[in-house]
């Protein structure tokens, strides 16, 4: 006898319900769809305005400045990041022993993992603008700080999951020698972990520059307030300009920093492992 | 086994030379460091001064205006569906994307390479700049929002989705080429079902992500929230801004926590 | 020496791993503990180090009660007391070096051993435990680059540089092929002799266990339920220890 065929109705409601949401969105959300047919059009005439920018001589006139402000901007943005991802990695490396189940007590684990969940779940903008507006102003440093914040939250989660996914034995090892327990931790976890958590670091920085330019938009300096501006003012030739010089310099480093960490994981038996995108 | 009794003619090695590339990568790293430091000119110095300064912020920022919160209601709403919009449309472009940008379903070295570079370029710029770049062409309000965001999404799902397929097992790719198929047919019949629940996955991550860049977008002009975030802020209303942040983080939290409830169950 | 008196360990799941175990290993002894896995031989020899406390009874390593013990006072006692692993519990990222010099870190100062900068004799040590061992040539390679034997015998030179006077091992040679397993044991032995180390060794095969024990622990059901000399304990002894008839599975080499 031929088997009946299996319910499908989960599936369907899944569908059903995706669809409605979809359907309501649409209609709520006030975009003027109407627009829609005209973007085309404007996109090739703006495309075309900023590839003029891109393509005149470099050298004529006012354009080695163009070119030399964006990329002084977008180095102040790289900063940024990189000063953020430093702040994160130091306070995040503490954090991950405190939040790791094989090193710290359970009550201690609980409290510190809460406390990254809670920072992961709010966006870099949101630190800028509560903590470090009211303090620091606005300028690459509030930018930097609200970087460093935001980061703790996931360094803090994979440095606690590399933690608690290493081998036990090497820590079983150092505590039978009579180790304290620092030179348990020294000699035990860290040779175990160090080269998946740099890598992390790493995976992050090319995360921040991204947010770099975010917060550059709220008033915190670098690429993406020269952005803002020169959008504000229509310049089309310069927007292509920085465009491009954000392309470049982050496919570059992108590509650095992706090279660096397959260097300092592959001394490892493990596979490079990427970290799970659900928690960047 | 006769080592053991020849120990003591085994002369000890010689230590390793200097690790170079360890000694130059952590000298490297430092010198970026101060010099990042220095360029930004990074001090913690405001932490201890300039807290008086900031005390009136924050006294704002303590006593939040929550019935602002509601009374900006529409806001949310449109927030919330340009983010859906936007994930639905990212996805279903990331599907096609994803599949020209493996090495498994490409139909050519050259679209695969292609598409990688223009994924890759996609991906390198945030999407603040997109926001910018569609607010400006089609004008203030959710629909550049929405188009921004979907440049957006479909960078990140598009790359995801194309390592998973890069990982199929290719066992049933071979079935599918023995009985026949043509690519498309390999692609929707052998290689889809085996990514579906990652790929899906990925949609919702991208829906998550959303509720975060969509705040930023609005920021720039691209409706939503984000907007009156970007109002408040430029008239100084810390007690409305302390209010709507909270919620946002109310909102980002439990959509997060509701994703990934039904992520745990896909994978 | 070592000493138990009527000590008993009960998990925390309710498990018992040990039943009233009365011993006396004096100095110098080489000593196998056989018995069917779940017997209590791995209890046995990880409460001397205090791995696995014990929940009641008095046990005593040179004069020390590890029973009751501190944080510090047990510190104290794992530094007189080495120990060697089934799956050699090495730092495989690290250097043969500086697992090595691991057993030095129950004498070597807090900030010496973050930072990584061991003291001249210390090294020295370290050098000397690895030629005793055989792989002096190694010395900087990484740990997982070594074969198995390798790799167990590095544990052995980390408890050399130790300088224990009692060194456990818990199952050494279980994942190791037999001719090295052989190597391994007789290596214990030769250096356990040459330094008068008091070793207790867990082991699964018999024939192992009567070739290089001066003496034999059987256990079962975490009891104590043989104790005498190698030339004593013969098949029926094991029969008894094991509770059935022995198979081909029980011994290592014919």
């Amino acid at each position: 006898m031929r088997p009946p065929r299996p319910s499908r109705r989960l599936r369907h409601a899944g569908w059903t319900l995706g669809t409605l949401l979809l359907l309501g969105a649409i209609v709520l959300v006030d975009a003027r769809w109407g627009r829609l047919l005209e973007a085309p059009a404007a996109l090739w005439d703006y495309g075309g305005l900023m590839a003029d920018g891109v393509l005149r001589n470099p050298f004529d006139g006012e354009f080695p400045e163009y070119w030399a402000v964006s990329f002084e901007l977008m180095v102040e943005s790289l900063q940024m990041a990189w000063i953020g991802t430093v702040i994160g990695a130091l306070l995040s490396f503490p954090l991950g022993f405190a939040a790791a189940s094989n090193i710290a007590p359970p009550a201690v684990v609980l409290g510190v993992r809460q406390v990254l969940n809670l920072i992961r779940a709010v966006p870099e903008l949101i630190f800028a603008i509560a903590l470090m507006l009211p303090v620091f102003g606005l300028g690459p440093l509030a930018g930097a700080l609200a970087i460093g914040v935001g980061s703790v939250g996931t360094l803090g989660k994979l440095t606690s999951e590399a933690i608690e996914s290493i081998d036990p034995g090497p820590v079983e090892a150092a505590r039978s020698t009579g180790a304290r327990p620092v030179a348990v931790l020294r000699w035990g976890v860290v040779p175990q972990v160090l080269p998946e958590v740099v890598a992390f670091w790493l995976y992050r920085f090319e995360i921040n520059i991204r947010a770099s330019a975010v917060l550059g938009v709220l008033g915190a300096g670098g690429i993406g307030s020269l952005l803002a501006q020169l959008f504000e003012r229509r310049l089309w030739d310069r927007i292509g300009i920085t465009i491009v010089v954000i392309v470049v310099v982050t496919v570059l480093v992108d590509q650095l920093s992706a090279a660096i960490r397959h260097r300092i994981i592959s001394g490892d038996s493990r596979a490079a492992r990427q970290p799970a995108e659900s928690v960047l | 086994m006769t080592t053991t009794t020849t120990t003591t003619t085994t002369p000890r090695p010689a230590p390793p030379g200097v690790r170079w590339p360890l000694v130059g990568g952590v000298a490297v790293a430092l010198a970026v460091t101060v010099w990042a430091a220095l360029g930004i000119e990074f001090t913690l110095a405001p932490l201890f001064t300039d807290t008086l300064r900031g005390q009136r912020i924050i006294a704002q920022f303590l006593d939040p205006d929550w019935s602002y919160v509601v009374r900006v209601l529409p806001a949310w709403v449109e927030t919330l569906s340009i983010a859906v919009v936007a994930s639905v449309v990212g996805c279903v472009l990331a599907l096609g994307a994803a599949m020209l940008a493996s090495r498994v379903t490409a139909p050519g070295t050259v679209v695969y390479q292609l598409a990688k570079a223009v994924l890759s370029v996609v991906r390198s710029l945030p999407d603040i700049a997109y926001g910018l770049l569609f607010v400006a062409a089609v004008g203030t309000g959710a629909l550049g929002g929405i188009m921004a965001l979907v440049l957006f999404n479909l960078g990140i799902a598009a790359k995801l989705t194309a390592e998973t397929i890069d990982a199929v097992d290719p066992g049933p790719l071979e079935a599918a080429d023995a009985a026949g198929g043509n690519r498309v047919q390999r692609a929707a019949r052998a290689v889809f079902p085996q990514i579906a629940p990652s790929y899906l996955s990925y949609c919702l991550y991208v829906f998550e992500l959303n509720i975060r860049a969509s705040v930023v977008i609005g920021l720039v002009g691209g409706g939503g929230i984000g907007n009156v975030i970007s109002v408040e802020l430029s008239r100084f209303r810390y007690d409305r801004l302390a209010a709507l942040v909270v919620a946002l983080f109310v909102v980002v939290f439990a959509i997060d926590q509701l994703s990934r409830a039904v992520r745990r169950r896909l994978v | 020496m070592i000493t138990f008196s009527d000590v008993r360990v009960t998990y925390p799941n309710g498990v018992r791993g040990l039943d009233g175990v009365d011993l006396t290993i004096p100095d110098g002894e080489f000593v196998v503990v056989v018995g069917l896995s779940g017997a209590g031989k791995s209890t046995l020899v990880r409460t001397v180090n205090g791995l696995v406390p014990v929940t009641s009874g008095r046990l005593e390593v040179d004069g020390r009660r590890v029973d009751g013990a501190g944080r510090r006072e047990l510190r104290a006692i794992r530094a007189g007391v080495g120990m060697i692993f089934q799956s050699f519990n090495l730092v495989k990222r690290a250097s043969v070096l500086d697992n090595v010099l691991m057993g030095r870190l129950h004498d070597t100062p807090t900030w010496r051993s973050v930072l990584g900068v061991p003291r001249a004799a210390d090294r020295e040590l370290a050098f000397a435990a690895l030629e005793r061992v055989g792989i002096v040539e190694k010395a900087y390679t990484r740990a997982s680059e070594l074969s198995g034997g390798q790799q167990q015998r590095v544990a052995i030179a980390r408890v050399i540089a130790q300088q224990a006077g009692v060194v456990l091992a818990d199952e050494p040679v279980a994942s190791l092929d037999p001719p090295t397993a052989n190597q391994v044991l007789r290596d214990l032995k030769r250096i356990g002799g040459e330094l008068g180390h008091t070793t207790v060794v867990n082991l699964h095969f018999l024939d192992m266990a009567r070739r290089y024990a001066d003496r034999i622990i059987g256990m079962r059901a975490g009891a104590v339920v043989f104790d005498g000399s190698a030339e004593q304990a013969d098949d029926a002894v094991f029969e008894e220890i094991y509770g059935r008839s022995l198979t081909a599975d029980d011994v290592l080499l014919r």
